[in-house]
């Protein structure tokens, strides 16, 4: 404690030395002398009046015990904040009092440099960092490297703070004194964008042959309010590129059916968006016949003998779905063919997924069925019953982020394919959902979780539901359903596209 | 929420002072604010830096690029290439997070090995250990003429040379690095699959060779 003090109180030879020359020069330059008590510190130049208030805050006394007239007068300070003192404490007392190349180096020699680096700062965010460097003290900001951070006059500690504007690198520069020496302090600082600012959106190219707007929405109504709404992701809004995914729901009057499909065209294929979208036309198109000639005839007396729990009841639902569910699906897959054919393209440039889902009124209660080739999801639940049926198979490839793609080559065993049938028959329901895989990462990370009714209540509850009122008198469904498909998931920027049918 | 773990395994032996390590600092500092300017990258990637030399340590844990601050780096003496493994091996097998029925795991392990001599230290056991961690690619370079490529062969398939250890070329390999892990971030997020061939990489520039 007091080794220190008397430290502090002696001034250290290169600063006495620079001392003595700075009154030397004052006098030389006619400026009345301490001695003479004639002087005030008014009357001289800002920088040396910012080298006596320095060298009175570091050694008080220093010169003021043998120069009474010297003393500082608050009035006199430099406002620090606006004025770094530091910087004009050392420069101009080495230039002001002409000192000698000798006392110069002296001086410089004295410095000591560190190099620290402060802890990351998020661009628009707060930011607060103590600096705490061993045996340093009187640390002052002399270069914020325009980051806006101060350090925060309040505080004996030397809090860095501020909001950073900008991000990048920056080096901020301190000052401050390590026992008697001077130290500078190089201070490299990481201003984190915001991730979010980094997903521009650029317009695709609307020349292109197979160019589709880049949001879409339909809405059709039966005895179900049937909604589909598709939407680019961040990552090919970035990069201009297309909408891969498609969507489309209807309902045929005549017979009762209700029909939703979801496609999400490959992203490694050239020409997947076309592909998805042929998909979701061709079964949109020709699925009401299939399911009106094979399933309607039969569905009454098929479910009866279900629900009876009759031994071959399911395999034969099973078979009337397989002909209008498969073989619409079949019908797709001929027709990317076709499509590809036309364009002297082989049908993996059209690779997509499908997801087909129809739903249709009983007697006494609701009949669903679903059909998919690839990954992304179908299920139906009922919140008031507590009760979830998935309709799809988890359907990644041998490998993780393989998927399956609407192929020919698909369709070629009837049991592999009939696995990739689903039905369920409920007296009464809240939604049925088809997903591309844009959502189900996002919401249903796992197998496991796509399975469990407790994620599917909270998904529709506190997330889908929360944000999209779905009934038929909602003017803003439209609105209130494309702004939820840009909800905000890291690592999950992939289109997103979804069909609800709700009673 | 699933990261891309991605390991920077960096020869710091004797025959690296001067010119090669200041470049090894740069291209660590370029490389990660190159990656915090790609959203892919910002979003997923998460970075350790372990440095070896007489022996190896984990100068960095593995962190979440917006965290992510570079390490010192400094020339140090020998080339214990085999300690580093089997550190890179008890990083991995601590950092990464597993899959689980309610939460998908990270994402494979990328690793970076760059070396310029050769092996100083038993090797062949610390790769017989570094074996039993489950990674993605495992890239090995050899910086400069004295670098022992046919010991990273036996390391990785995936090997690359530099002709020359200077600023230059060292920079340009932290630069295909560096775009490496932002196609590699875009790829898990598009398509939900590990990076398992150099040839999903970007093809590497001029001044480094795939060593065949």
């Amino acid at each position: 404690m007091t080794d220190q003090d008397s430290a502090q109180n002696a001034l250290p030879r290169p600063v006495e030395r620079a001392w003595t020359q700075l009154l030397e020069a004052l006098r030389q330059a006619g400026v009345p002398s301490a001695e003479e008590g004639a002087y005030g510190f008014g009357g001289l130049p800002p920088e040396v009046r910012r080298v006596l208030t320095f060298i009175d805050r570091r050694w008080p006394g220093a010169y003021a015990a043998s120069d009474s007239a010297t003393k500082i007068e608050e009035t006199d300070m430099p406002p620090a904040p606006a004025d770094p003192p530091i910087v004009a404490t050392e420069q101009p007392a080495v230039d002001a009092a002409e000192v000698t190349p000798d006392a110069a180096e002296g001086m410089s020699m004295a410095v000591s440099k560190q190099t620290i680096l402060l802890k990351n700062a998020r661009i628009d965010q707060p930011y607060q960092e103590t600096i705490a460097l061993e045996g340093v003290d009187e640390l002052e900001l002399i270069d914020d490297a325009d980051t806006g951070l101060a350090l925060d006059p309040e505080q004996d500690a030397a809090i860095l703070k501020g909001l950073p504007r900008h991000s990048g690198d920056f080096l901020l520069r301190l000052r401050g004194w390590r026992a008697d020496r001077p130290c500078e302090i190089s201070a490299h600082l990481a201003v984190i964008p915001d991730p979010k600012s980094l997903w521009v959106s650029k317009e695709s190219d609307r020349e292109d042959p197979f160019w589709k707007p880049d949001a879409v929405f339909q809405r059709v109504e039966g005895e179900l309010l049937c909604i589909g709404a598709s939407k680019r992701g961040r990552a090919h809004a970035k990069d201009g590129l297309f909408r891969d995914d498609h969507v489309g729901v209807s309902v045929d009057a005549a017979s009762g059916w209700h029909i939703a499909a979801v496609a999400d065209g490959a992203g490694s294929a050239r020409f997947s968006r076309r592909g998805s979208q042929i998909a979701v036309d061709s079964v949109i198109e020709h699925l009401p016949a299939r399911l009106q000639t094979h399933v309607s005839p039969h569905l009454d007396a098929l479910v009866a003998a279900y629900l009876s729990q009759a031994p071959d009841a399911e395999a034969r639902l099973k078979g009337q779905l397989y002909r209008a569910l498969a073989a619409a699906a079949f019908d797709a897959a001929k027709a990317i063919e076709a499509e590809a054919a036309a364009h002297d393209q082989t049908a993996a440039a059209f690779s997509t997924t499908l997801v087909v889902g129809v739903a249709r009124k009983l007697e006494d209660g609701w009949f669903f069925a679903a059909f998919s080739v690839g990954d992304g999801g179908a299920a139906v639940f009922d919140l008031d019953a507590e009760s979830l049926t998935t309709l799809s198979l988890p359907d990644s490839g041998e490998f993780a982020g393989q998927t399956r793609f609407l192929h020919k080559s698909e369709f070629v065993d009837y049991e592999a394919v009939a696995k990739r049938i689903f039905f369920a028959v409920r007296p009464s329901f809240t939604a049925m959902i088809l997903m591309t895989d844009g959502i189900t990462d996002a919401k249903f990370p796992t197998e496991t979780l796509f399975a469990q009714h407790a994620q599917w209540f909270a998904f529709w509850r506190d997330d889908l539901a929360q944000a999209v009122e779905f009934s038929r008198a909602n003017a803003d469904l439209q609105a209130q359903l494309l702004a939820w498909l840009d909800f905000w998931s890291p690592g999950n920027h992939d289109d997103r596209t979804l069909a609800v049918l709700v009673p | 929420m699933r990261r891309l773990p991605v390991y920077l395994v960096l020869d710091v032996s004797g025959s690296m002072q001067g010119e090669p390590i200041e470049a090894v600092r740069q291209g660590v500092q370029l490389l990660i604010s190159t990656l915090r300017k790609d959203p892919y990258a910002l979003e997923t990637a998460a970075l350790s830096v372990i440095l070896f030399d007489a022996k190896a340590r984990q100068a960095v844990p593995l962190t979440e690029l917006m965290a992510f601050q570079a390490p010192k780096i400094e020339a140090g003496s020998t080339t214990s290439l085999g300690a580093a493994l089997e550190l890179t091996k008890t990083c991995i097998e601590r950092e990464v997070q597993k899959t689980t029925a309610d939460a998908k795991g990270d994402w494979k392990p990328l690793v970076f090995i760059m070396t310029d001599g050769h092996p100083t230290d038993d090797w062949r056991r610390g790769l017989d250990v570094f074996r039993q961690a489950k990674t993605g690619l495992v890239i090995a370079c050899g910086a400069g003429p004295d670098a022992d490529t046919t010991v990273l062969k036996t390391i990785t398939e995936a090997v690359v040379s530099l002709d020359t250890a200077d600023s230059s070329t060292i920079g340009a390999f932290f630069k295909w690095v560096s775009a490496s892990i932002s196609t590699s971030s875009k790829k898990v997020d598009l398509t939900k699959a590990d990076s398992s061939e150099i040839n999903e990489l970007p093809p590497p520039p001029p001044q480094i060779n795939l060593v065949t």
